[in-house]
């Protein structure tokens, strides 16, 4: 219930929307699933590096990955 | 003479440039097949009979002079309703974009247009491109031609359907996160899914920057690597890595959650696809995968947010033009958290090079299903935006979604057919720009089976 009275305050806050308990049901869901998604997977990649954070990872050096350039940073 | 629409897109190719027969006999028999197919299989969106018969003719004058524009010469295709031809109605499979009319051409078109290819029309999609069984509420789905009560498989629903049933010799799809794969697969064609970024994206739908390919669809790896050397522009790049042999390659099966809970029919079709790989000297071995079970939820925190920002304006000012699974799983995309969404792509960088630098150093592809069970029936599948959604879109998906979020190639071919006659696929996966090497094994595969030369039924077309 929170997380759809949250969902629910968001959508109106950020883009002015309403939507209906359906739909609220569906992303309050997603909510609370998100942070349980990344967690283990992030763990796992911080806890490979020396200082224990992604902050040499730039997101765009995955198309460098794909075209076998070099990273940009 | 038998129908000319059966043959495959390489010899259509090579008898148009023989003389043997003219693109407008091509284009006339594809024309017939789609008049008599449209209504039981809803492939098409728009047909330009008019059109591709006078372009037909263009070349048929063309070739008699001697003049040949490029390999796809008088060949007829079609493609997803999402790629912009100027001037031309695109729908991208909405009620939203009914009536839009783009200003510009996909550079993807161009580049098969300038090759010489003749184009029948627009092909059916999901909504937007989303949706992985081909279902579309907003102008009914798009049948399987093995089965019409079964899925055809999407995005690119037309794609698969049109191909399979020779109504076209090839055709585009996208793909984000399976949409060529999955209707090649479910219709029982070839599908490729190329590096992300290998293709150009200009003038095609955007619901992904980060994930969207664009991808030929085939009744063959060798028709495929013709498609690829026009897309690319890359010579006969593709066609060439079809020469050396495949023995001496080694594909690796993954340890670890691709193959986890697959049916029985399916998991027997991919056991001979093996041998038929071992055959022809292929080493397959068993090879440790990084866990990739989170992969298809890390693609929903890249892939929902991005589509969420490009629908935005509609979604505020037109929701009810959306069909309800569409409308919810944007409106998912937009409660997940920038931070969030970064992170997934983060993560992408070092899950990509974990592949790249393990199991795709150790091997040359990796072999996994296309789908764990059998192609499902639009009646299994048919759950709008309710509480089986997500469940569902992720039963069909997720073989698929994990090399999305990867950005690795992935070739989808036919591997075998369920008690029901519907095709089972295997995905074929590779290294980044290893596309020919992909399309070399799938050849190799195809050459020893007879799947690829099976053509379902189409009411009232010739018999091949």
């Amino acid at each position: 219930m929170a997380d759809e009275e949250f969902a629910r305050t968001y959508l109106a806050r950020s883009f002015g929307m309403t939507v209906d308990d359906a739909t609220l049901t569906l992303v309050a869901g997603l909510i609370g699933k998100t942070p349980r998604v990344l967690e283990a997977p992030l763990a796992e990649a911080r806890a490979a590096t020396a200082e224990g954070t992604l902050f040499d990872v730039a997101p765009n050096q995955h198309a460098a990955l794909m075209h076998g350039k070099e990273p940009v940073r | 003479m038998s129908d000319p629409a059966l043959m495959t897109l390489t010899e259509a190719a090579a008898a148009v440039r023989a003389g043997e027969v003219t693109s407008e006999a091509l284009a006339e028999a594809c024309l017939a097949r789609i008049a008599a197919a449209q209504d039981t299989l809803n492939a098409f969106i728009a047909v330009d009979a008019e059109g591709a018969l006078a372009a037909a003719r263009a070349c048929d004058r063309e070739a008699r002079e001697g003049r040949f524009r490029g390999p796809l010469h008088g060949v007829p295709l079609a493609h997803k309703d999402m790629f912009y031809r100027k001037g031309q109605r695109c729908t991208c499979g909405s009620k939203i974009r009914a009536d839009f009319v783009p200003g510009e051409t996909a550079e993807v078109l161009d580049r098969l247009d300038a090759a010489g290819a003749v184009t029948l029309g627009t092909l059916h999609m999901s909504e937007f491109a989303m949706g992985p069984t081909g279902h579309n509420a907003q102008i009914g789905r798009c049948r399987n031609p093995w089965s019409p009560d079964h899925v055809t498989g999407g995005s690119s629903s037309g794609s698969g359907a049109a191909v399979a049933a020779r109504l076209a010799f090839g055709a585009l799809g996208s793909d984000t996160g399976g949409s060529v794969r999955l209707p090649a697969a479910f219709c029982g064609v070839v599908g490729l899914k190329p590096t992300q970024g290998l293709l150009s994206q200009h003038g095609m739908m955007g619901l992904s920057e980060s994930m969207d390919c664009a991808g030929p669809l085939a009744r063959s790896s060798a028709d495929v690597a013709v498609l690829m050397d026009v897309l690319t522009g890359q010579g006969t790049h593709h066609a060439d890595a079809l020469s050396p042999p495949v023995s001496g390659l080694t594909v690796g099966l993954p340890t670890s959650y691709y193959f986890d809970g697959v049916e029985p029919e399916v998991q027997a079709a991919l056991d001979a696809a093996r041998r038929v790989l071992e055959s022809a000297g292929v080493r397959v071995v068993d090879v440790d995968v990084p866990d990739h079970s989170a992969f298809a939820e890390l693609a929903n925190l890249v892939f929902t947010p991005e589509a969420a920002a490009l629908h935005l304006p509609w979604l505020l000012e037109r929701p009810e033009d959306y069909g309800p699974q569409v409308r919810a799983r944007l409106m998912q995309g937009l409660t997940i958290p920038a931070v969030q969404h970064l992170q997934a792509k983060q993560l992408r960088v070092l899950h990509a090079r974990a592949m790249i630098e393990g199991p795709l150093a150790a091997c040359d592809a990796l072999l996994t299903p296309a789908l764990r069970r059998r192609v499902p029936t639009a009646a299994e599948t048919d759950v709008a935006a309710g509480t089986a959604m997500a469940a569902t879109i992720a039963a069909v998906s997720d073989m698929t979604r994990p090399l999305s979020y990867l950005g690795l190639p992935g070739l989808v071919t036919p591997v075998g057919r369920d008690e029901a006659g519907l095709p089972i696929a295997m995905q074929l996966i590779g290294r980044p720009r290893e596309e020919g090497l992909l399309l070399a094994l799938g050849r190799a595969h195809e050459r020893a089976t007879g799947w690829l030369a099976e053509t379902p039924p189409v009411p009232g077309a010739m018999a091949g």
